[in-house]
Order: C-alpha cells, then sequence, then structure tokens
C-alpha cells in the first residue's frame, strides 16, 4: 500500500518558501529520504482539468531546489523600496494594495474583494503569459530551458487517478485554492484511500472581519469538506485543533480524529555576511524585532500606541521599532499615522522583502521581539524568537502562548498599558533581559522541520 | 343516497398544499362510501388560477370591504375574514345559496373559518337538521399567533382572541369534532365537544413509472440523499435555521438536499442568507414545483426523508407519506405529532436540536439503507392511507344521523 504526498502547491509555487510552502517542501523533501530508504511512498499533484496524477520524484527534487534556489539568490535584497526583482503576482500584490490603502475602507474593501475572488485566474494568466515567454526563450535558446515543472506536461493515470485500493494520501497545501475536495471525497469512497489533511488556522471563519471580503462563507465550505475528506486533521496548535472541532460541531460536519503537529522553527539558511545596507545600519543600535506581515490582525497599532505614550510622557533613548513585512489590506491609515507622526518617525523603521540571511541577523542583533497579534493558528515568529535565543514581547491570545510556555510572559493584546510597561522595563533592564534570555537558552527546544515531517509521515501509523 | 356539503376556504380542484389534499381525500372517501358529494369553497382569487376551480367556489375578491378587520386591514387574516364575508348578504352569501343542494344531511366544515356560514345555512329550514362537522387541522389561535409573530406584524391579540372565540364555538357546536392529532383531540375534547373524533392525515400510495426513475436518477446526486417536500407556509422555511443551526454541512460534499415544492424560493432566500450561505448552497438542490408523476419518482429515489418543523399544529401530511415510503425519517417532534405510534420503527429519528438532527443525517446519509430488498412492510403502513385514516369521519356522521332521526 502506497503512501502518497501531494505537492500540487510547491510545484507551482514561484516565490520564497515561507509558511504553508515550507511546510509541503519540508514534508516532500522528508519524503524523498523515506522513497530513498525503501519506503512506498509517491508523489502526486492536483489539476482541476485532469485530476490527481502521479509525479516522478525527480520532478519533486527539481521543484524543492527551485524553491531553495529562491532562497539562495536572495542574500543582500532587503529594504522596502529597493529594486529587488520579485515575482510578478508579488509586485503587483503590493502595488494594489498601496493604492487600495489610499481609498477609504470600504471601497478598498470592496475593490479587493472583486480582485480577490478573482485572484486564481489572475495568477493563472500571469502563469501563463510566464509559460509563454518561458517556451519563447527555450525555443530560441533551448540550452536555457528552466527546469521550472508543467503539470500539462504529465499523463494523467489512464483510471483518472493513481492510487489503489487501501493507499494513504496526505495533503498539507492550499488546498482551499487548488484542490477539489468533493472530488477527493469521492476518490475516497470510491478507491477506500485513509485521507491525512492539515488545518493551520480558523481565522476566516473565527475572525471573518480581520480578514478581506466576506471570506466566513467560503471557508466554512473548506473546513466542512475538509472533515468530510479526511480521517485524520493535523492541526498546528492545541489551540487550533479546539477552535477547528468547535467549528465542526457548529456546522454540525463530522469530527474526524485529530492530532497536533509542531511547525519547524529553523531559519532556513546560514547567516551570510552580506548584509544589506539599510539592515547593516540597524545592526548598528538597539532595536526591538516584529516580524509579521502587516495587516489589522497582526497588532502593530498596540505597539505604535505602546511608543506614542512612552514618548509623550518623556522617556527618552527607547530602542528602535523594527517592522519586518510587506503591508497588507487594512492598515492604511495606521502606516499613514506612522509615517506622519513625528514622534514615531525617527524610532519605527519597516523593511520589506527582507532576506532569510538579513531576516537571522536581525533576529540576532535584536534586543528583543514583539508579537502583539490578535490572533494566530500557531506563532512561527515566537518560535523563530526562541531559536535565535532572544525574549518576545507576546500576546496571551490564542496559540501563541503554546508556543513559548513558561519562558514568556503573554500580553493581553489590546492593553497598551501593559505593553508600555513592558516595553519600558526590558528596554532600560538588561539584567531583567538578560535572566529571560538565560532561561531560553536552557529550556527552549526548536522544533526541527526535519520532525516536523516525521511527525506527519508517522501520523499514518 | 345522503348528501354532504363540503367547506374550506381553498379550492380542491387540483389539489397541491396539505389543506387541499385532505378535504380532497375526505371528499374522496365520502363518495366512496356512498356519498353524495357538493364541495364549496371560498376562496382568495389572488392565490388560486382559474384552472384550480370547482364548480361550486365562490371568490372573496380582493377589493371587499370584508378585507378588513374592524375597518383596518390586517395581513395573513383573510381566512378569518372570509367567515363573515361567506355569512352575509352583502358579502358572498347570495351566490353560494344558488351553489347549494337541496338536501344536505352533513354540512362537513374544514378548519374554523366558515362556520359563521354553517350556521347561516341551518338557520334555513330546509338544512335545519343537518348534522354539523367541524373539521380541526389545527389549533389556529396559537398558529396563527405564530405566524403574526414571524412576520413582526403586531398589536393583533383581537384577532387571536376572535379566532380562539370561533374555534371553540364550533367545537361546541358542531355533532362532530374532528380532530387530526391526539393533542388536537385533547383540546376538543376539553372544548366540550360532543362527539370528538380522531382521523389522522393520511397519504396516496404512490408507485412511480419506470422512464421518470431513469431521468431523475441521472439529475439527482449519485450518493444517498435527503428529500424536504414543502409548501411555502411560513413554519415551514421560519424555523429551517431553528432545526439545522442555519448549517448543512452535516450532509457530505457529494450529496444534497434535495427540495421540492413551493418552499424552494423561500428556504433559498433563508439558507443563502446565513452565516454559512455558501456552504449551504453547496449542499441544495431545488427542484420548485413538480408535477404529481415527477415528485412521485423523486419520493421513491430518495435516501431519506426530511421533517424540519419545529411549530405548529395538525398532522403534516407529508409525515404520512415519509413513514409510508419505508426509507429513514428524521424529522422534530412536531413533525412527527399525530403519528406517535411509528415512532419505534427503526428507520425513524426523532431530533430536537441542530446537534441532534446533523448527527442523524450524517448516519443516514453514510450509514446502509434499512430497507430489504422485499421493501418496507406494506401491511403496518396501511392505516396511514387516506381511506383508512378518514373512514371513521362518515361512519360516525351516519350514525349521528340515525341518532338525530330517533331523537
Amino acid at each position: 500500500m502506497t503512501t502518497w504526498f501531494d505537492v500540487t502547491t510547491i510545484l507551482g509555487w514561484r516565490r520564497p518558501a515561507v509558511g504553508i510552502i515550507r511546510t509541503e517542501a519540508e514534508a516532500a523533501a522528508h519524503a524523498l529520504e523515506l522513497i530513498a530508504a525503501g519506503e512506498e511512498v509517491k508523489f502526486c499533484f492536483f489539476s482541476h482539468a485532469t485530476g490527481y496524477s502521479a509525479i516522478d520524484a525527480a520532478d519533486v527534487a527539481k521543484t524543492l531546489k527551485r524553491i531553495s534556489g529562491v532562497h539562495a539568490a536572495a542574500p543582500g535584497r532587503t529594504v522596502a523600496g529597493t529594486t529587488n526583482k520579485r515575482s510578478i503576482e508579488a509586485r503587483l500584490k503590493e502595488k494594489a494594495t498601496k493604492v487600495l490603502n489610499r481609498l477609504p475602507p470600504k471601497l478598498s474593501g470592496r475593490i479587493y474583494q472583486f480582485f480577490q475572488l478573482r485572484r486564481t485566474s489572475i495568477v493563472e494568466a500571469v502563469i501563463g503569459v510566464r509559460h509563454l515567454i518561458s517556451a519563447a526563450r527555450a525555443f530560441f535558446k533551448p540550452a536555457q530551458r528552466s527546469h521550472v515543472f508543467n503539470p500539462a506536461s504529465r499523463k494523467v493515470h489512464s483510471g483518472g487517478h493513481p492510487f489503489a485500493k487501501g493507499d494513504s494520501y496526505i495533503s498539507v497545501g492550499l488546498d482551499w485554492d487548488n484542490k477539489d475536495l468533493v472530488h477527493l471525497y469521492e476518490l475516497k469512497k470510491q478507491v477506500g484511500l485513509r485521507v491525512i489533511l492539515f488545518c493551520y488556522d480558523v481565522i476566516p471563519v473565527r475572525l471573518p472581519h480581520l480578514c478581506v471580503g466576506d471570506v466566513a462563507a467560503k471557508f466554512a465550505n473548506y473546513f466542512a469538506d475538509v472533515a468530510w475528506c479526511a480521517d485524520k486533521i493535523l492541526c498546528i496548535s492545541e489551540c487550533t485543533r479546539k477552535d477547528l472541532i468547535a467549528l465542526l460541531d457548529e456546522l454540525g460536519a463530522p469530527v474526524p480524529e485529530t492530532a497536533v503537529v509542531k511547525l519547524g522553527c529553523q531559519l532556513s539558511h546560514e547567516l551570510s555576511d552580506a548584509v544589506s545596507p539599510d539592515v547593516e545600519t540597524l545592526l548598528k543600535e538597539r532595536f526591538v524585532l516584529f516580524v509579521s506581515t502587516i495587516e489589522r490582525r497582526k497588532n502593530h497599532e498596540v505597539l505604535y500606541r505602546a511608543y506614542t505614550r512612552l514618548i509623550d510622557s518623556g522617556v527618552q533613548d527607547l530602542p528602535k521599532l523594527v517592522f519586518v513585512g510587506m503591508p497588507g489590506w487594512g492598515v492604511g491609515d495606521l502606516l499613514s499615522d506612522i509615517s506622519l507622526d513625528p514622534r514615531t518617525q525617527d524610532y519605527i523603521r519597516i523593511l520589506n522583502n527582507v532576506s532569510d540571511s538579513d531576516l537571522m541577523h536581525l533576529y540576532r542583533n535584536c534586543m528583543m521581539t514583539a508579537f502583539p497579534s490578535l490572533y494566530e493558528g500557531w506563532g512561527l515568529p515566537v518560535a523563530e524568537s526562541l531559536a535565535a535565543g532572544k525574549y518576545c514581547l507576546a500576546s496571551s491570545a490564542a496559540s501563541i502562548p503554546e508556543v513559548g510556555g513558561q519562558l514568556l510572559d503573554y500580553l493581553e493584546p489590546w492593553d497598551v498599558s501593559a505593553w508600555v510597561a513592558e516595553l519600558h522595563k526590558y528596554a532600560f533592564d538588561p539584567l531583567a533581559l538578560a535572566a529571560k534570555e538565560a532561561a531560553i537558552k536552557r529550556d527552549y527546544k526548536p522544533v526541527a522541520w526535519k520532525e516536523t515531517a516525521q511527525f506527519v509521515f508517522d501520523s499514518l501509523k | 343516497m345522503k348528501t354532504v356539503l363540503l367547506l374550506s376556504t381553498y379550492p380542491i380542484a387540483s389539489p397541491r398544499h396539505g389543506g387541499q389534499v385532505r378535504v380532497a381525500n375526505i371528499a374522496k372517501t365520502f363518495r366512496e362510501n356512498g356519498w353524495d358529494v357538493t364541495h364549496l369553497a371560498v376562496y382568495e382569487p389572488e392565490g388560486y388560477p382559474p384552472s384550480t376551480l370547482g364548480a361550486n367556489d365562490v371568490s372573496f375578491p380582493a377589493g371587499s370591504d370584508f378585507r378588513k378587520y374592524k375597518g383596518t386591514y390586517v395581513p395573513l387574516i383573510n381566512d378569518l375574514l372570509s367567515g363573515e364575508f361567506a355569512a352575509s348578504e352583502q358579502g358572498g352569501f347570495a351566490d353560494i345559496l344558488k351553489k347549494l343542494p337541496p338536501v344536505i344531511d352533513v354540512i362537513h366544515v374544514e378548519q374554523p373559518w366558515l362556520w359563521p356560514l354553517v350556521l347561516k345555512i341551518r338557520q334555513m329550514p330546509q338544512y335545519a337538521n343537518a348534522c354539523l362537522i367541524y373539521g380541526s387541522q389545527n389549533i389556529e389561535a396559537p398558529l396563527k399567533q405564530e405566524i403574526l409573530d414571524s412576520y413582526g406584524i403586531k398589536g393583533a391579540e383581537s384577532v387571536i382572541a376572535d379566532i380562539e372565540t370561533l374555534e371553540r364555538k364550533a367545537t361546541l357546536e358542531a355533532d362532530i369534532a374532528v380532530a387530526v392529532t391526539q393533542a388536537d383531540f385533547d383540546i376538543l375534547k376539553v372544548w366540550g365537544a360532543k362527539r370528538p373524533l380522531l382521523a389522522s392525515n393520511g397519504i396516496a400510495p404512490w408507485s412511480a413509472r419506470a422512464e421518470l426513475l431513469v431521468s431523475w436518477k441521472e439529475r439527482l446526486p449519485q450518493s444517498p440523499w435527503i428529500l424536504y417536500v414543502a409548501s411555502a407556509h411560513p413554519p415551514n422555511f421560519k424555523g429551517f435555521n431553528e432545526c439545522l443551526g442555519s448549517s448543512l454541512a452535516c450532509i457530505p460534499p457529494d450529496s444534497k438536499l434535495v427540495v421540492v415544492g413551493s418552499v424552494c424560493e423561500h428556504l433559498e432566500t433563508t439558507l443563502r442568507d446565513s452565516r454559512w450561505g455558501q456552504l449551504n448552497l453547496s449542499r441544495l438542490q431545488l427542484l420548485y414545483m413538480l408535477p404529481d408523476e415527477d415528485l412521485d419518482a423523486v419520493k421513491t429515489l430518495a435516501h431519506a426523508f426530511l421533517l424540519p418543523i419545529p411549530h405548529g399544529g395538525g398532522s403534516n401530511i407529508k409525515t404520512a407519506e415519509a413513514i409510508y415510503s419505508g426509507k429513514y425519517v428524521i424529522g422534530t417532534e412536531a413533525a412527527f405529532r399525530g403519528f406517535e405510534q411509528h415512532l419505534l420503527l427503526p428507520e425513524i429519528s426523532v431530533a430536537r436540536t441542530p446537534h441532534e438532527f446533523h448527527a442523524a443525517i450524517r448516519a443516514r446519509l453514510t450509514g446502509p439503507a434499512t430497507i430489504s430488498g422485499d421493501g418496507p412492510d406494506r401491511a403496518s403502513r396501511e392505516p396511514l392511507t387516506w381511506a383508512r385514516s378518514l373512514e371513521s369521519i362518515p361512519r360516525t356522521a351516519a350514525d349521528v344521523i340515525v341518532q338525530k332521526a330517533q331523537a
């Protein structure tokens, strides 16, 4: 009986591996090791046009190399506003977000939702154009043919799918965009597949007001279908597991077996000596680091308010506050305040498109990190902070306390006074900070991605 | 041959909704027992096209002054107002009078609305000895209160009080008061009915044509699916979310809730506007109104029947059909009112909460069929047919006529 690992998401991914992509890539890498060790593991992908098809391990290895190469090519590219050559999708998204953030929220929300609903078709069109360009280049210069996987070149299994009775199927990818779960459910019934699926969070349903447009209805449908398809759902935290079960219970969907899998928290690459100029300047100063997409749910606002309150009360020599992440939807007013507020202009810095190497430098050289998010499925930046030996001023919301356990003191995310007090304490009490760091270095056990991947495959047992 | 005058507020030439079906079957049962039947409906023309009318039916026009309740318009109470219209010389009585047969042994009125007309007719010397039957389909006052509340209609206390007075009066004055459920029977008895009678709703056994079964099988889900057949009567969709918790996630991704009847557009709105709209629409297949022979095919192909009726009196004809089918049936306690004796059948599930509905639907749509190759046990379900459920009405009426003649 074969274990099939679905690599649909990484096959179509053209940007640096983050979050879900990283999880799928690491699990795929582990699957390659299992295959090398003689285990009956195979890869498959899904296309709406052709259904499920098998794909060679060699093609997956090339895909992993490509994704890894995107990381490797990145060092030295750093600060927002510089001329980084990023994917067309990412650049289009950033430009569109900037424009939308200037519009009234009601209007920008509608426009965003309009395009969000058509995102798949837009991305498909962009990819199509790029394939056309790639084909043209390959035609004129065959040696330069890239190794980007082209699903259309693969033959669909004669039976419409490659699965056999008693096989197992694992998917950890962007299934709400890339899969047809009704089809998977039919296959499961038809073939007798054992299905393992993932749940990263239930935020679109639980906190739809912090997402773009009416995502609750779409994701409720998705989670219900996941529940019907899966024999087991792997959740990335106990909080996510509880929230998922509560949601499925409310919806009336079946509640399959669940388990909690911890995501790896190693940064993917070794430190490079080449540091971008903006980051290099920062490394000479004291700074608090907040790594996250800049969006309402992440609650950058509480840090901005805490800083303004500290400054208004006459506190001087505060550390810099560095936001690393791409601006998202719904933060136009906040970003405008930050850029125009003379009190914070010298303190708050926003970096975008930071390479892994620069990010490692930032983690290693920051005073501490901050993570005031209103809700998380896990809280990877907290884990990364601890893996780098740094204390984190962390929110008490949702899964975040699961990440740091007893090593951190958690703050109510909307309680500005608490953030003011803790920022002040650790900014000016190096002994207190050193004591926390010593405990972290002594007690924190970072999870390796290999352990995560192993857990995923072991969950079939 | 004895003669019965059968009165209702809807025509029965092409019965669609439950009330019409019951009255049509009462007429049929009288005829099958040797009676001459004259049916007369005082109907709202905006609700019934000419093609559905019988020869004796009398219109209650939309512009009539009788459409006002104490000088003002109150929505959804034309049934109550039709009684005064029918009994009044300025209303429809002159027309009605022309259509009455020369001899009437029994006047059977379904629902209390036309009771003023019954009394008016019996005041006439030639009909003074007629036996009066009051067919109480529901205990109407609380049901009307629920309907008015569900539409946010306030200040109708006197309407509700008048309805209860009318119901009690009909119950007291009738020679026979017919209930459709044991609970209603008990109420009529407490109200002082002379001869309370229980005659539940029934069904007309159906069989589907083979070619229709083939064509519908292609259009319906290949996996087991659940059927809901209902009219646009407000309790049929107003309480749906209350029963199912606004979510159809209990239905597998490859299956559907198949809905037939005029409830479709209302139910679609209800489910689409809920928080889980997209999910619900992915589990919904609406067939709208179907000809009877198509409905027979759909009912034959269903794996399970859903009866999500949280409130309301009376007994649901759809419940009788569902039980008769021998397939899985999942419904509220209220939906099984009048059919309590069937609740121990293995294919029947009573659900009191959304959680219980969800669990039952999941179990039924993923479990094996209960029906053996031989089909359900027909003999034990025969009492569900109209012929059996209503047979006591003409029999009791005949007894009353004899008693009156001897008195």
